[in-house]
């Protein structure tokens, strides 16, 4: 009998795979979906079909080129409702991240000391399923359920429902929506304020003016594709009317090049001047009474404590003049609908922003800024036994906390119980969080990271398990639009890889293996997630069900284009600003002597990820003919004052003595005095040609600073040393 | 004859179009802009973008209450009532515009006022002095003059007169 090189590998790994299961327990995996498979394998020679990309939250619409077959380009999709045909440089950079050499492919597990490499050894899915499944049932078993925490980013709307329709199931109340610290824009004030989990949307295609304390946001807004298309229009739509842009920061960023004002502001500061704003504002008069009185309790008692501050100390804090505080007031009053927009940074400030959102009288309104709650819409139908019940009955580690540095710390601190076992899903704490994500893991006795990658965390998990990228898998994405519109896309998979699972994939096998709770897993895989979830999507909206004839038709139209759903009123009563009467501006310290550090976020590398990528290695420095290196930009009057040569390489030093080592670069966009770095390099996870470039400027962030600053993206006080 | 009638009416249609002025524009409410500066109220205070955008702007309702509001007792008793009465409803003025660019030429006041510091008055006259509301454009951007206004300052201040700075 003859055996060809293709029967021969096909014949051993059935074999190896056979061995694999005999040494194993009968693990029940996902049924192989033939109908994706006949698919995949009847192709045309050229064909440009629709899917989303997956790279962030956002769900930019792509059309991915095949020929033969095979995955071969990407390109906006102009019909997508979110990106109307625009894509992010990550976005075009995704068959980089597809095709990596270093991509994992099988099960990993770790033999000897975390965050090296060579301790990890490949096993087989049936195996790692088994230690998994190990841990989980003894927790079970000694009613310890809710010491397991899952981490999950949000990415698809399939895994973050199959996660916590696990969490639900198996008794676990930590499943934990994963936030990077530049996330989230007022979401603490918003909770504390109104009660609602939520953040803001911002209309910035229809406002008349945008006024950003310190968020450079067509760089780093949450999804900075739309933010592009709503400044693009801002600046056309109406004949003879052009938006205003106002930025409120220290460095010369991306939107201050592009705004028509730019406010040179102390690092960290910006907080300040909202307040200055929220005083002259009230001092003045100049606010919309009725809207204020409206919507916001006890309005007197927060004029009379606002008009008590020292107009004079915000002077000296933030170093803005009076004359531009009084500019920025008489912008405000008059240009409604007017946006203000802050960035990830302490309660006050936050709440100090959406206050003055209220104040010009445009919150919840076309042009402004409006809440959109974290809606977890679609839940699959589940029974809970006991054991689950008393889990989901104890206290979460993520409790009156929107903060994952809060949740960390009580990870390493074992408040209120110690965490036993922990799943990582396409997240990286150790790399977004340095020093602390460390910490943490090291705390948990069994860790499980679901990654592309053997990255940051991974490094340091006990487990590792390979998973699909969007372009191998089922997924569904809601985001919203500029008008806070919700939008649904989906796409299915384009390539075959029988060699990782995707994250819905996982939770169902484990659940289905878990005795108690397998009759609430009653898919074959994770099409049938899928299919569950667009049905259920479809029958629970009554505006869809209107315009589209069918399932079929709403599920190629979410395919093809996204559905969207009309925004739903939202009903809040009046918010309570009660919070913003503490602000003890005695207790903020300037120093004007110390060099301070601040840190901004590429657009290549938003999340954080994109380092994986050699092509966005070229995008970061690119205004200061930078690349593919780790730099400091640095003010010409600094660099005189501190003897720095432009390209010489200096060493940057927190007052904990952590250093970073970067290549200086002279830049006149950046304030006296201020240093800034850009995020995202210096990863030590396996990334082949990109890792260990550069170094990580969040290592240098103290824990808390004041209580004025966010511990983490705000900035540090630093010394700079010549190498 | 016919030859010399002729010649009589070029001379009249010159001397009519030499002699013509814009067509007045009759505005909503006599707006005095003497007695706003008076007060060391500065142009952009109003007029919102001159500094900053292409278009200088003209201001809205809301720009005229932060100052003229019933809060403001002494300067509301002294508002005209027409202009209560947008201010109570909220209501834009329907301000007649002056100054258009055509089509094919761009104009930012950006360039001229924010960057290049030139003074208002410089292009729009005496507006400091102006006790009624604007009719007209002021008199060296009549068509009379057309670019050559613009050319002469460009070539005194040593500034780019390529065409296609201006024109597209």
């Amino acid at each position: 009998m003859e055996i060809s090189r293709r029967g021969f590998f096909k014949v051993s790994a059935a074999a190896s795979f056979g061995v694999g299961l005999a040494h194993s327990k009968e693990i029940i995996l996902p049924k192989i979906d033939e109908s994706i498979e006949r698919e995949l394998t009847n192709f045309l020679p050229e064909e440009w079909i629709p899917s989303v990309c997956g790279l962030c939250r956002a769900g930019c619409g792509m059309l991915v080129r095949k020929v033969n077959g095979k995955v071969t380009g990407v390109k906006g999709n102009r019909r997508n409702e979110i990106s109307k045909g625009a894509l992010c440089p990550k976005g075009f950079a995704s068959l980089q991240y597809q095709f990596h050499p270093q991509r994992i492919y099988s099960p990993l597990i770790r033999k000897g000391e975390g965050g090296s490499p060579d301790s990890f050894q490949n096993i087989p899915w049936s195996q790692a399923f088994d230690l998994i499944l190990e841990r989980l049932i003894k927790l079970r078993t000694t009613n310890r359920t809710h010491s397991l925490i899952i981490f999950s980013r949000r990415k698809g709307e399939l895994e973050w429902s199959m996660a916590r329709h696990f969490a639900d199931v198996y008794g676990t109340p930590n499943l934990i929506e994963y936030d990077m610290p530049n996330d989230c824009l007022l979401s603490e004030a918003i909770y504390k304020t109104s009660g609602v989990k939520g953040d803001l949307s911002f209309d910035f295609s229809s406002a008349n003016l945008i006024v950003s304390f310190g968020n450079d946001w067509l760089q780093t807004y949450r999804d900075f594709v739309s933010a592009n298309r709503g400044y693009a229009l801002s600046k056309t739509s109406q004949p003879d009317v052009r938006s205003k842009i106002i930025q409120i920061e220290p460095r010369y960023s991306i939107t201050a090049m592009k705004s028509d004002r730019w406010i040179r502001c102390n690092p960290a500061a910006e907080g300040m001047a909202a307040l200055g704003v929220v005083f002259y504002m009230i001092s003045s008069g100049n606010y919309d009474t009725e809207f204020a009185n409206d919507y916001i309790e006890n309005f007197d008692d927060l004029k009379e404590s606002i008009s008590r501050i020292n107009f004079d100390r915000i002077l000296e804090i933030t170093g803005i003049s009076e004359g531009e505080f009084r500019y920025l007031t008489r912008e405000l009053a008059s240009a409604k609908p007017a946006i203000a927009i802050g960035r990830r940074t302490d309660l006050f400030s936050q709440g100090l922003i959406l206050l003055i959102n209220i104040l010009t009288g445009s919150f919840n309104q076309l042009g402004g800024a409006w809440i959109i709650p974290d809606d977890d819409a679609l839940e699959f139908n589940k029974s809970l036994d006991p054991t689950a019940r008393s889990g989901l009955s104890k206290v979460s580690l993520s409790k009156n906390s929107l903060n994952m540095i809060k949740v960390l710390e009580r990870i390493i601190e074992k408040d209120p119980y110690r965490v036993e076992a922990a799943f990582f899903c396409n997240v990286n704490p150790v790399y977004n969080y340095p020093g602390l994500g460390v910490d943490a893991i090291e705390k948990i006795p069994f860790s499980v990271t679901f990654s592309n990658f053997l990255d940051e965390t991974a490094l340091y998990s006990d487990i590792v398990l390979p998973i699909t990228t969007f372009f191998e898998e089922y997924e569904v994405k809601i985001n919203y639009s500029l008008e806070a519109n919700r939008i649904i896309s989906t796409c299915k998979p384009l390539i075959l890889n029988r060699d990782v699972m995707s994250t819905a994939d996982i939770f169902l096998t484990l659940g289905k293996n878990i005795k108690e709770v397998q009759n609430n897993f009653l898919w074959d895989n994770s099409k049938e997630i899928y299919e569950d979830y667009v049905r259920k999507t479809f029958d629970s909206a009554p505006e869809i069900r209107a315009r589209l004839e069918g399932y079929n038709e709403f599920e190629k139209s979410a395919r093809s284009e996204g559905v969207l759903i009309p925004r739903r009123e939202i009903k809040i009563d009046k918010l309570d600003f009660r919070f913003l009467k503490d602000i003890n501006l005695d207790r903020v310290k300037v120093n004007r002597d110390t060099l301070k550090l601040i840190i901004y976020f590429p657009s290549g590398f938003n999340d954080f990820e994109g380092c994986q990528m050699p092509y966005l290695l070229d995008t970061i420095g690119s205004h200061l003919n930078s690349v593919w290196e780790f730099f400091v930009e640095v003010n010409p009057f600094t660099a005189e004052k501190y003897n720095l040569k432009g390209e010489s390489i200096v060493y940057i030093e927190n007052q904990d003595g952590k250093k970073i080592r970067a290549r200086v670069k002279i830049f006149n966009g950046i304030m006296d005095n201020v240093i800034a770095a850009p995020a995202g390099l210096g990863r030590s996870g396996e990334f082949g040609i990109t890792k260990g470039i550069g170094d990580n400027p969040l290592k240098l962030i103290p824990k808390i600073f004041s209580e004025f600053v966010f511990p983490v993206f705000g900035f540090s006080e630093v010394r700079i040393i010549n190498a | 004859m016919v030859r010399r009638l002729f010649l009589i009416l070029i001379v009249v249609f010159v001397i009519y179009y030499f002699s013509i002025k814009p067509p007045e524009i009759k505005q909503p409410l006599n707006f005095n802009h003497k007695s706003h500066t008076d007060l060391l109220i500065e142009c952009i205070a109003c007029h919102r973008n001159a500094e900053e955008q292409r278009d200088a702007g003209i201001p809205n309702i809301e720009t005229c209450s932060l100052c003229h509001n019933p809060e403001n007792t002494p300067l509301w008793n002294i508002t005209s009532h027409s202009l209560k009465g947008y201010i109570a409803e909220k209501r834009q003025i329907p301000w007649e515009r002056i100054y258009r660019v055509k089509d094919h030429t761009l104009f930012s006041h950006r360039r001229h006022t924010g960057i290049a510091r030139i003074d208002c008055r410089v292009c729009h006259g005496a507006v400091t002095e102006m006790t009624e509301s604007i009719i007209r454009p002021f008199i060296e951007f009549s068509k009379q003059r057309g670019m050559n206004n613009c050319v002469d300052c460009h070539k005194k201040e040593k500034v780019v007169t390529d065409c296609l700075m201006c024109h597209r």
